[in-house]
């Protein structure tokens, strides 16, 4: 049975290569997630061990709450660092420096900018045995006008030792010499992508505007320390608002914090990978069932000369088993090859990591073995079931059409709307139910995309002889219509030709539909409720502004510059619990609590956390921090609760209706909230705000929080007077004419030299009209859906090669039609036509079907997310029509090796039926 | 009209002189036409040297045990098989010196088929595998003609059904309508009776009889069975590739009693 099922692949080779690569794409989908993943995971854990190599402590300030990443750890008093060097076991104690933000321009003037690493300022320790930095060439620097840089920033953007450089720095922008190009971590750069510019300790302070301080203090104990030991002693002589970190649970914080990344670009990638698994068990189950109808002869054949119908199951199964191995195998070494291409994907992004090495784990080729052959098993239980069942003289008979009979359809359809049913159960449970958590929601509603598309494979048969004849309609010629017979002929087959290629295009549609709605709901709110003229930003994800720059821009004298910036509080509206949080308290200097052990700090869940047993709740929320005296003039908040009139600066806030409602907050109640900086204060409610445009849900006035904050994130500009072309200002003066202020008008364009002259100090900043701003996010949501969309792109082009099986196998099932046409005419040239007709029409029924699916999806989707995100409905006609004719086109594509297949034929053996 | 260029002066001259000797003589002909499969020992004429001609308006039958070249004869009469070396003429063109597309639009044509099976498109009903070689011409023919033959099938009331609802018998007369519909210059029926019982067949031949001669078309038939083949005007014997014999006339005895001969 062996030899048979293996010579029968031989004999089709073109249909085992199709059928092996769709589950082979899959498959190495799979692999490239995970070996992508473990190779991020190695290179980041060796990294972190990196960055503590020498060290056993890191000493540094305690947040309250929040996690370390956070940018505003207070710093740690050089004082401190005699205190520990006092401490018996400590053999060295050195402070440190590391800020986000500093960065850097080229000699050609350009700001050097990264994917998302930082791009960061530090400081060589003093004592070299405890610095992780490595000079490469050159000189450390001294003074505070020298600098060295890292060597790969170098390298890269062709810094050179003895030059001058300028960067912009948390306290503005300043001109250094490079005395030297150093690495971090040896043998490698372990920075990932970062860019350091390193300063000797005094500038340091000074530049990154912390004198006598440091971020953290690095220790190193003396040999043969009890390092738990040696860290209570620590913990005991210090002050509590510093906590005390073993280099083991720093390079488990780091690694917790990669994780995290890492885990979701990994199910990024593995929900791909299902969702092409899901599409090659239709396209694997189609051929199959199309094989052994074509077989049933010789299938008859092997039963009357004694097969048992497990035998004939068996060989069934075993070239399915052969089909799935050789997918796994070829589908591995395609995802190693596929990991090699992320990880230049991401080098061209600027991301670039370490060369590391591409673990293939045990655990990867278990689960690529074990999803590749199992999806290939299933997908051929049910073909190879109805294969045993087929009887000695099936052979005999002339025509075992796969006919359906009322009986099969009747049944059929109920099947088909249970599943439908319970589909649907299933995603608007994962839309719409309150069910803990995210991921939980997410499975749900893929089960019940799954169970729909199930659903509609098994309804589609009934349907698609109709609808396939009416989008075959305006083929009018003869070949058209004799294609749209053959399309329309076998319903089943068809339909689950197309089901494949339903799935990709519902799912891509669906995309389009939710990230339209989002993208006009978001374009609306923005577009009402920015009113300024200029927009600045920093150019990296982390939005980093040095907050000189909103000094320079007052300075110009053009308008209102408003600035917004955000951290994160605990608000408490029920007031604060007794003795909550022992920690958060003790986080404030001056009081000593140092029976609290550092790292048994209780963190706060990121969520709302409701205390049902009565207790008071805590909200854990950004809180924005803005100049509340001029919002007004760059934004449309709508208030509608309370008023801005009579704001008190040092304690009003603002909140945002659903919070507000959530919270059951009202304007004058007074909320205690603590910062994570460790500061408490209470606040009282001045106004509820309606704008969703705002992330942040609570905002306070900068003469209250802006010394909780190091960095500006936003700045925005109203200026006095303009002339704006086309743009209308809502102004009360502008009826009167007023002509001394005339004078002073001035356009858009002279507006932006002018601050352009003002930013270009600063290296990182943007500076966007408001049209430009608007413009901009808008392309980054367009650049968000369209990665999505190409990768579930792959899913539509590996359905394409279900129809080129079908295709294949219908045409060869009809060599003697095709053998009838010929002889009576058919030129070559008409039948391929007719086949690449025949493909183009089964190409858009399942594109149909998957289009109507994926807008009832998105709809679907974007009626279950919260109305704050989405309360708009959009649906993308234009490009669903796109999507169509690429189907079509991809139609025509997949039914061009077919095509010419039917056309070689011989047409005398083609007639005779060999 | 599909006279090509000739690839070689060779074949030029051979050509120009065949069509001297062959053109006058009958609808459709074959000069000095071989077949040979295989090569060196295991060399087999299934066609050798034959030289025959159809007359316009005649029925004839070729008959011969299995092997003996006839079907080989036939598909290489019509342009779907080619010939080792000779000529086969039909209407005075000479089909060896023809592209693969240039037969096709021949076929299209001039050349109507009847085969033993599988004869008709089963996406199609019976009007339109009719009217089939028409429309992939994209010609609406002769209306009076097509309704005159889908009245001598007798299925008119069955003429929108598809092939599956329909008998062997009216498929097979489905064909023969579908060979007549094009008008074609001469039609080529491979065993058309081969594949339904006798009174069915009696049934096709009739019609097949019928349209020889009350529409004058002519038809060239190749049968194994006496029956059959006495329907025709004249019988062709082929034995080994060769033409061994004719017999015009031919009753189902006579006809046996030549087999027999043959076979001997």
């Amino acid at each position: 049975m062996l030899t048979l099922a293996l010579k029968t692949m031989r004999a089709n080779k073109i249909r085992f290569i199709m059928t092996t690569s769709t589950v082979m794409v899959g498959v190495a989908f799979v692999v490239a997630a995970f070996v992508t993943a473990d190779s991020l995971r190695s290179t980041f854990g060796d990294l972190s061990v990196d960055i503590v190599r020498g060290i056993d402590y890191n000493v540094r300030g305690r947040l309250p709450f929040g996690d370390f990443t956070r940018t505003e750890q207070p710093p740690v008093p050089e004082a401190l660092l005699d205190e520990i060097r006092n401490v018996e076991g400590v053999e060295k104690a050195d402070g440190t420096f590391f800020v986000d933000n500093v960065t850097p321009r080229d000699g050609d003037g350009n700001a050097v900018t990264t994917f998302g690493p930082p791009v960061a300022g530090t400081m060589w320790t003093e004592d070299e045995s405890l610095s992780q930095l490595y000079l490469m060439e050159g000189a450390r620097p001294v003074g505070n006008t020298q600098f060295a840089i890292d060597i790969g920033t170098a390298g890269q953007y062709n810094f050179v030792v003895g030059e001058e450089y300028q960067l912009t720095t948390p306290t503005g922008p300043r001109t250094f010499t490079l005395t030297g190009i150093m690495q971090f971590g040896f043998p490698e750069n372990a920075g990932l992508g970062a860019t350091f510019s390193v300063f000797d300790k005094a500038t340091a302070q000074e530049v990154l505007d912390a004198p006598n301080q440091f971020t953290e203090i690095v220790v190193r104990a003396k040999e043969g320390q009890n390092i738990e030991e040696l860290k209570k002693r620590l913990v005991d002589a210090l002050p509590t608002n510093v906590e005390v970190v073993t280099a083991s649970e720093v390079t488990e914080e780091f690694n917790s914090a990669f994780e995290t990344v890492i885990s979701i670009f990994q199910t990024v990638l593995l929900v791909f990978a299902f969702v092409i698994l899901f599409v090659s068990a239709f396209i694997v189950s189609n051929t199959f069932n199309i094989i052994l109808y074509q077989r049933v002869r010789e299938l008859a054949l092997l039963r009357s000369i004694g097969a048992t119908p497990r035998q004939v199951r068996r060989s069934v199964l075993l070239e399915a088993l052969v089909i799935g191995v050789s997918a796994v195998i070829t589908g591995i070494a395609l995802g190693m090859l596929g990991a090699v291409g992320i990880r230049g994907l991401f080098s061209a992004l600027g991301a670039s990591l370490p060369a590391g090495d591409l673990p293939l784990t045990p655990r990867t080729v278990i689960v690529a073995v074990t999803l590749g052959v199992i999806i290939t098993l299933i997908a051929s239980f049910v073909p190879a079931i109805k294969a045993s069942r087929t009887s000695p003289i099936a052979g005999l008979r002339e025509d075992s059409a796969e006919s359906t009979s009322n009986r099969h359809r009747s049944t059929r359809m109920y099947v088909g709307i249970v599943v439908a049913a319970l589909g649907a159960a299933l995603s608007l449970a994962g839309l719409f139910a309150d069910i803990g958590t995210g991921s939980l929601q997410l499975s749900l509603l893929g089960a019940g995309a799954a169970a729909v598309f199930i659903a509609v494979a098994i309804i589609s048969p009934l349907v698609a002889e109709p609808i396939v004849s009416t989008i075959a309609t305006p083929l009018i010629t003869i070949t058209g219509q004799m294609a749209r017979k053959n399309a329309a002929r076998n319903p089943q087959r068809t339909s689950a030709t197309a089901v494949a290629l339903t799935v990709g295009l519902a799912l891509m549609a669906a995309v389009s539909v939710v990230g339209d709605s989002f993208s006009v709901t978001f374009n609306e709110r923005l577009t009402s409720a920015v009113k300024a003229d200029f927009i600045i930003s920093a150019e990296r994800p982390n939005p980093s502004i040095a907050k000189q720059l909103k000094e320079d821009l007052a300075d110009t004298g053009l308008g209102t510059v408003v600035t917004f910036t955000s951290t994160l509080v605990q608000m408490f509206p029920d007031g604060v619990p007794e003795g909550f949080p022992a920690s958060g308290i003790s986080g404030v200097p001056g009081v000593p609590d140092s029976e609290v052990d550092a790292l048994d700090t209780p963190t706060v869940e990121p969520d709302v956390v409701e205390h049902t047993d009565g207790e008071p709740t805590v909200v854990e929320s950004s809180i924005s921090i803005v100049d509340i005296s001029n919002i007004d003039k760059v934004a449309n908040l709508r208030i509608s609760e309370g008023s801005l009139e009579n704001f008190n600066p040092e304690k009003g806030l603002l909140v945002y209706r659903d919070t507000a409602d959530a919270q059951e907050l009202a304007v004058g109640d007074e909320v205690p909230i603590f910062f994570i900086t460790g500061d408490t204060r209470t606040v009282e409610v001045a106004a509820i705000y309606e704008s969703d445009a705002f992330w942040a849900d609570l905002i306070i006035d900068a003469q209250l929080g802006d010394s909780f904050t190091r960095f500006d994130e936003v700045i925005t500009i109203k200026l006095d007077q303009t002339q704006s072309a086309g743009q209308t200002q809502v102004d009360e003066a502008s009826d009167q004419v007023q002509s001394d202020t005339a004078a002073t008008q001035i356009t858009i364009e002279d507006a932006r030299a002018r601050l352009t002259e003002v930013t270009d100090k600063y290296a990182n900043a943007v500076l966007q009209t408001r049209e430009e701003f608007l413009a901009d996010i808008e392309a980054s949501r367009t650049t968000a859906t369209t990665f999505v969309t190409v990768f579930l792109g792959f899913a539509v082009v590996l359905a394409l090669f279900g129809i080129v099986n079908t295709l294949t196998l219908s045409v060869t099932e009809r060599t003697r039609e095709i053998g009838l046409l010929r002889s009576v005419g058919m030129t070559k040239r008409q039948l391929r036509v007719m086949i690449c007709q025949e493909a183009i029409t089964v190409a858009l029924y399942g594109t149909l079907i998957g289009l109507v699916l994926g807008v009832i999806f998105g709809v679907a989707v974007a009626q279950a997310i919260p109305s704050n995100i989405v309360d708009q409905l959009s649906i993308p006609l234009i490009q669903l029509g796109i999507f169509a004719v690429m189907a079509a086109t991809f139609g025509l594509l997949a039914g061009l090796f077919p095509s010419f297949r039917a056309s070689r034929m011989n047409v005398l053996q083609a007639i005779s039926g060999e | 009209m599909f006279r090509k260029t000739p690839a070689s002066p060779d074949k030029d001259r051979g050509a120009f002189m065949f069509r001297k000797a062959a053109a006058p003589t009958g609808i459709a002909a074959a000069v000095d036409a071989t077949k040979i499969y295989g090569s060196g020992t295991t060399k087999v004429y299934a066609l050798n040297s034959i030289k025959v001609s159809f007359q316009e308006g005649n029925f004839t039958a070729i008959m011969g045990p299995s092997g003996s070249g006839k079907s080989t004869l036939m598909h290489c009469m019509a342009g779907l098989d080619s010939l080792t070396s000779g000529h086969v003429f039909i209407g005075g063109t000479d089909l060896t010196s023809l592209s693969e597309r240039e037969l096709t639009l021949l076929r299209r044509k001039s050349v109507g088929f009847v085969f033993q099976a599988y004869n008709l498109i089963p996406t199609l009903t019976a009007q339109e595998n009719i009217t089939l070689p028409l429309d992939l011409a994209g010609e609406t023919g002769d209306k009076a003609w097509i309704d005159e033959v889908i009245s001598a099938t007798g299925l008119q009331d069955r003429i929108t059904h598809r092939p599956s609802q329909l008998s062997g018998g009216q498929q097979q007369r489905v064909a023969v309508a579908r060979a007549l519909a094009s008008k074609p210059q001469i039609i080529f029926a491979d065993e058309p009776t081969g594949n339904v019982d006798s009174n069915t067949g009696a049934d096709v031949l009739s019609f097949m009889q019928s349209a020889v001669k009350n529409m004058g078309q002519t038809i060239v038939m190749v049968t194994h069975d006496a029956v059959a083949a006495s329907y025709a005007d004249q019988v062709v014997f082929l034995v080994d590739g060769k033409i061994v014999d004719k017999l015009n006339a031919p009753t189902p005895e006579t006809v046996r009693e030549h087999m027999t001969t043959l076979g001997a």
